[in-house]
């Protein structure tokens, strides 16, 4: 009989230390593994971009950090998952120019601006309107009088039928005044293979994937879609010095479910931005050129930046017919 | 240019690169034979391995795994019947059905000999023809893609077995499950109703493997009621070592027209290993002389398949090695090696780092040749496996199946998709309607359709695209020609009913 109390009280003894800890512990956020939520599978544009992020933001954080692939649904579905969560900062959703574009028409019980609080935005790539390198269009303004007497006549190729590709390839085309055929295709080896075989015009697609071919002279850019030339190509004109009003890239960013702490908010944000300025993140950015215009903006800015997109998109999805 | 290969061999075989081909080649095995892991997994897993070692050495070893993991995918296609990737289903089908008449081990000959001589051609024809094969790669537009998966689809008539209208049947049902989805040229929902479930559309691994593995044991799970069935077993490798006649036999076969299907076909982005696999087969089923083997385990289906199957990695390469543009999941991979490195790949490439493109091309060719005499030794442990019972087998390999569906995403909604197809199955075999049909058409009516849907758009509506072009004429011809042949052969159509 008495060893069994001792027992018993060892064990009240034992559990509450352990609860103790915990309680104690659970003031000092993070204490245990922060999960980046990537909605898209392994190897993917959005996961290599989330995995060099982690890569530098490892070191700093004395907690592990796991990224989770959570493919489907375009992307709609790892964002439910962390909609479904609870908002104490331990799981963050790596977000995407698709998502803002989800955000108009939502798929799923998840809405982007209204279940998500941004970290911060990462970054902002750049497009460029790429043709084949023997065509016959030497400037845009060829390719926009062209366009301009034949409408539907030029055909581009993108890859998401009412994503961020369609919308880039659209709304371009439509701020000059010409109207399009866009033509999607599985993925950008496609599409490059499409136009350097003589199948399709061109495509309006973010710069650095169709960089080596416009060296090698496969591929040529008409213009890059920036408020200033791109250092890579300085030879290239940019959207702003052609007199269109169009700048639009895609961007990236982190955020977690709405409602988490502010100061969880704030130390992820501290602790991310730090995470950007390691060798490892500034290689990233240097092999993907991401380089050209800021990618970071704050939580603030980032919110701001996400409803400005948001209805952009909506008029864009509208002329469309995508929504109504 | 020759100096350029002495060089590349002369640096590909320092001890450290053979080593990184061994250990690349005995984990690519590894993980195309789990389930679970496919190639391209397995290919990034090792990737972050490779960050210090120099830019060869790290290329001798994802090159050696690239090509382990198509070979490691092709030993579980045989012996458990659970195809890895779509490419491997004639695999399953022949090799499994040698595998369960005991003859595991000549099946495994088989697939080793014919795949690491595909392989090696394609190789051997990328040393020479690389420029070549990418700029006729290009000519490919949505109309010759259609042309191609429509040829691709008219193998259902070899596929079918006994009749030709189960075989339409089963040919059909996959069209339809094609459509599932996201559309991809309008980005609408079908028939998804509602959910995120169906909206990426039909997986077609977890439904090939529900179809073809799930559905199998469902049937073999009948049999103990009956009566009790003891293991499969098998004769040693050497015992079932394959003769030289049954080479010369089908040499046109093996060594000319499946491997040179699989290196151009390997080489269109977007189609790949796939495609080739299946009209290798499919050619050989035309021509073979014993076409009723075929489904039960024809030794020449099982050749073909496999020799075209490991061609497409050397196709795949030239277009990623030429232009820069993955062929494969795989070979998008290799472009983050490449930038881990320093480098992007793409047209400058050949003459900017000429020792990294030789050395990738003699890697390639040496990893295949290693890969023999480690797929060898390896492979007497996986037959070992042959020894248990069936009851015991056929739980581990449900273990499997669902490992490696929820593997794929990380999703249990794969699993219910999967399991699905698994009753599917059942009901299909029980009527003997061919399974393959559905599958072929599953994996290439998406693409049959887009293409199409593609060539409609760029002719703003013209169909007369879709034949005007001459090679896609050529291949629409070719197809028709395939559907049509066999109702002369075989008169009665509705044979089997």
């Amino acid at each position: 009989m008495k060893t069994t109390k001792i027992f018993v009280m060892a064990f009240l003894f034992l559990v509450g230390c352990v609860m103790g800890i915990s309680t104690s512990a659970a003031a000092a956020y993070p204490d245990r593994a922060i999960e980046i939520i990537v909605p898209f599978g392994v190897g993917g544009g959005s996961d290599t971009a989330a995995r060099a992020v982690a890569e530098g933001l490892k070191p700093l954080l004395k907690v592990p950090l796991v990224i989770t692939n959570m493919p489907g649904g375009g992307a709609t579905k790892g964002m439910l998952y962390v909609a479904q969560q609870p908002a104490d900062g331990y799981e963050v959703l790596a977000i995407t120019t698709s998502h803002l574009i989800d955000a108009v028409k939502p798929k799923t019980r998840a809405q982007l601006l209204r279940d998500f609080d941004p970290i911060m935005r990462i970054q902002w790539d750049t497009s460029a309107v790429t043709i084949s390198g023997d065509s016959k269009f030497k400037t845009l303004a060829d390719l926009i009088e062209y366009g301009k007497k034949n409408p539907k006549m030029l055909k581009f190729a993108g890859t998401s039928p009412g994503g961020w590709s369609e919308i880039q390839t659209v709304a371009f085309f439509k701020a000059v005044g010409v109207v399009v055929t866009f033509v999607p295709f599985d993925s950008g080896a496609e599409i490059k293979a499409a136009i350097m075989g003589g199948h399709i015009h061109g495509a309006v697609e973010e710069l650095a994937e169709t960089l080596p071919l416009i060296e090698a002279g496969k591929l040529k850019s008409l213009a890059v879609i920036m408020e200033k030339r791109h250092p890579a190509l300085p030879n290239v004109p940019c959207s702003a010095e052609l007199g269109i009003n169009y700048t639009h890239g895609l961007m990236r960013a982190w955020g977690v479910k709405k409602g988490t702490p502010p100061d969880r908010i704030k130390y992820l944000h501290d602790v991310i931005k730090k995470a950007l300025d390691v060798p490892v993140y500034k290689k990233f950015v240097q092999d993907n050129h991401l380089y050209a215009r800021q990618g970071y903006l704050g939580p603030e800015e980032t919110r701001k930046y996400w409803d400005d997109e948001v209805k952009f998109f909506t008029e864009v999805l509208k002329d469309l017919g995508y929504v109504k | 240019m020759w100096e350029h290969y002495w060089n590349a061999f002369a640096i590909v075989l320092l001890p450290q690169n053979i080593l990184a081909m061994v250990l690349g080649g005995l984990w690519g095995l590894l993980a195309g034979a789990l389930p679970g892991i496919s190639t391209s997994m397995g290919v990034v897993l090792l990737l972050s391995f490779t960050y210090t070692m120099s830019p060869i050495t790290a290329f001798c070893m994802l090159v050696a795994a690239y090509c382990g993991g198509i070979t490691g995918g092709s030993i579980t296609s045989i012996l458990f019947g659970i195809p890895g990737e779509p490419s491997a289903v004639p695999t399953v089908i022949e090799g499994h059905a040698l595998a369960k008449q005991g003859h595991a081990a000549s099946a495994l000959w088989i697939f080793l000999l014919s795949s690491i001589y595909g392989g090696i051609f394609s190789v051997l024809v990328m040393m020479v023809a690389t420029p070549l094969i990418a700029n006729f790669a290009l000519k490919f537009g949505p109309p010759e893609y259609f042309a191609l998966t429509i040829l691709g689809l008219s193998v259902v008539s070899s596929l079918s077995g006994g009749s030709l209208l189960k075989g339409f049947l089963s040919c059909f049902f996959g069209l339809f499950l094609a459509t599932i989805g996201t559309d991809g040229i309008t980005g609408g929902e079908r028939f998804t109703f509602d959910t995120t479930l169906l909206l990426g559309g039909i997986n077609f691994v977890t439904a090939m493997v529900g179809l073809l593995a799930v559905s199998e044991i469902l049937i073999e799970a009948e049999e103990p009621f009956k009566e009790y069935k003891g293991h499969v077993g098998y004769r040693g490798m050497r015992a079932e070592m394959p003769e030289f006649s049954l080479y010369r036999k089908n040499w046109f076969n093996v060594m000319i027209r499946s491997p040179i299907i699989g290196t151009v076909v390997g080489a269109l982005p977007g189609a790949g290993a796939t495609i080739a696999s299946f009209l290798a087969y499919g050619e050989a089923a035309r021509t073979s002389k014993e076409p009723e083997k075929f489904g039960h385990g024809a030794v020449d289906g099982l050749m073909a398949a496999e020799c075209s199957n490991n061609a497409s990695t050397g196709g795949s390469m030239t277009i990623l090695l030429s232009l820069g543009l993955p062929g494969s999941n795989t070979t998008a991979m290799m472009i983050a090696a490449f930038m881990i490195h320093g480098m992007q790949p793409g047209p400058m490439l050949l003459s900017s780092r000429p020792d990294i493109i030789y050395g990738i091309f003699v890697a390639m060719l040496l990893s295949n040749l290693f890969l023999l005499v480690l797929t060898i030794m390896a492979i007497r442990f996986f037959l070992e496996l042959n020894r248990l019972p069936y009851s015991v087998f056929s739980a581990a390999i449900i273990v499997l199946c669902v490992v490696g569906a929820f593997g794929l995403q990380n999703s249990v909604d794969d699993l219910f998709v999967m399991f699905a197809f698994g009753l599917i199955g059942y009901v299909m075999r029980k009527f003997d309607i061919p399974v393959a049909p559905a599958i072929l058409a599953l994996v290439l009516g998406d693409m049959a359709e887009l293409a199409m849907r593609r060539s409609l758009l760029l002719s703003l509506g013209d169909p007369l695209i879709l034949v005007s072009r001459p090679i896609s004429a050529v291949l629409l011809a070719a197809a028709v020609f395939s559907i049509v042949y066999p109702l002369f052969k075989k008169p009665k159509l509705l044979q089997g009913l």
